[in-house]
């Protein structure tokens, strides 16, 4: 080996060591912000399907009366709780919950944490309460409707 | 040029073994730090309520792993050059060609695998992370606080023992530097590993592992092309020793 072989070999160990240094040091700190979404990352993820509403089971509080089914899904209207049983989708599927009132759901995330997470979910500017809880098990979703003057939810389609 | 200089060869085959070792022993060495603080913090921000909070931990990332898919191939080739000291040059040329030849289906088919897992993984981060708030939650307990520092500290080490296993193959035997498949090889491990700390470096430490893993499918990728190269480059080596062998065993008996 050349004495200018060994040292342009140097001077590349050199550079990578340096690459990596930049690399640490130029790292964010930062935690970053979860509502602000993965940015570009997200055209790596898939639009989530839809839970079927018919691998949905309701039991209300008090009785309410029975889901009816329609074109956008099924329809629930109840008075003050409702527990939601979706059977296991297989992979990780959307339960869409819509209503025209404020409501509360309170779902165990999916994945292997233990996590139950609570969320009061308000008409957006189109009217429209949108819940979407991610679901990869069989899952109970509780839903609660505040103020007493009975809720509307409708387990969509999509 | 002069003779292969048998212990530092020795030393090199040591380090690259090492340096599988430490990348596939990674998820054992990062990660498992509770994280049940954080989540509730980061929940915060996205304005929910947690109840019960259990089994948060910090993940220990796929992309250091999978670096040894390519540095089984750097293993792989130091032992063959390694298997030259104790074989004789004749039962070695019959041996490598088909040796190379099933490590090279095994590379292939692992690499396969490990692609696939880790795609769909990045895929089903990507998914949760875009499900607010329940699957941003459920993403964040599961992949969401990358133990950032441990991992530098962990590839630091990596690229440092590439680098000494590259200068100790070139201490035994500096023709090595001829040899162009190798420099290729040796060149790709010592970027893949500085690219990686790159990744980890460029977003927010809660997405830090969805970059990590997207790490993991490349190397998956760059282990897929190089079990091709090794597959391709075993053929002729096969047909020679068959060629040798026909033509032996053919010989008359004197």
């Amino acid at each position: 080996m050349s004495g200018r072989q060994k040292v342009l070999l140097v001077a590349l160990a050199a550079l990578l060591v340096a690459l990596w240094l930049v690399a640490v040091a130029g790292r964010r700190d930062d935690p970053g912000d979860p509502a602000a979404g993965p940015g570009p990352l997200a055209r790596l993820g898939r639009g989530g399907a839809a839970v079927d509403p018919a691998t949905v089971t309701v039991a209300c509080v008090p009785p309410a009366a029975e889901p009816v089914g329609t074109a956008e899904g099924v329809v629930l209207a109840f008075g003050a709780t409702c527990r939601l049983r979706v059977a296991d989708p297989g992979a990780l599927r959307t339960l869409v919950l819509r209503g025209a009132t404020p409501f509360e759901v309170t779902a165990r995330a999916p994945g292997g944490a233990d996590v139950t997470v609570t969320d009061e979910v308000t008409p957006g500017p189109d009217g429209a309460a949108v819940a979407k809880v991610a679901v990869d098990r069989q899952t109970e979703v509780l839903l609660r409707c505040r103020g007493g003057g009975g809720c509307t939810v409708t387990v969509a389609r999509s | 040029m002069g003779e292969l200089r048998k212990p530092f060869l020795l030393l090199a085959l040591f380090v690259v073994a090492l340096v599988v070792a430490v990348e596939l022993g990674a998820a054992a060495l990062t990660g498992g730090g509770d994280a049940g603080a954080a989540l509730r913090e980061r929940a915060g921000q996205l304005g929910v309520e947690l109840g019960d909070v259990g089994g948060v931990a910090e993940p220990s990332g796929r992309g250091t792993g999978h670096l040894a898919l390519i540095d089984v191939v750097a293993l792989w080739t130091t032992g063959l050059f390694a298997l030259s000291l104790v074989l004789p040059d004749r039962v070695q040329g019959r041996v490598q060609g088909v040796a190379t030849l099933v490590f090279s289906v095994v590379l292939l088919l692992v690499s396969l695998v490990l692609l696939v897992v880790a795609f769909v993984e990045l895929t089903v981060m990507v998914s949760l992370f875009l499900a607010p708030p329940f699957g941003t939650l459920a993403y964040l307990a599961v992949w969401g606080f990358f133990p950032v520092d441990d991992a530098a500290v962990l590839l630091g080490l990596v690229l440092l023992l590439k680098l000494v296993w590259a200068g100790l193959l070139l201490a035994a035997q500096p023709r090595f530097l001829r040899n162009k498949g190798l420099v290729l090889l040796a060149s790709t491990t010592l970027l893949c590993t500085v690219v990686l700390q790159f990744l980890h470096g460029l977003v927010p430490v809660i997405l830090v592992s969805v970059v990590d893993d997207l790490g993991a499918v490349v190397f998956a990728v760059v282990a897929l092309i190089w079990a091709l190269v090794l597959l391709v480059g075993s053929i002729p080596a096969i047909v020679k020793a068959v060629r040798v062998t026909v033509t032996t065993s053919g010989r008359p008996v004197s």
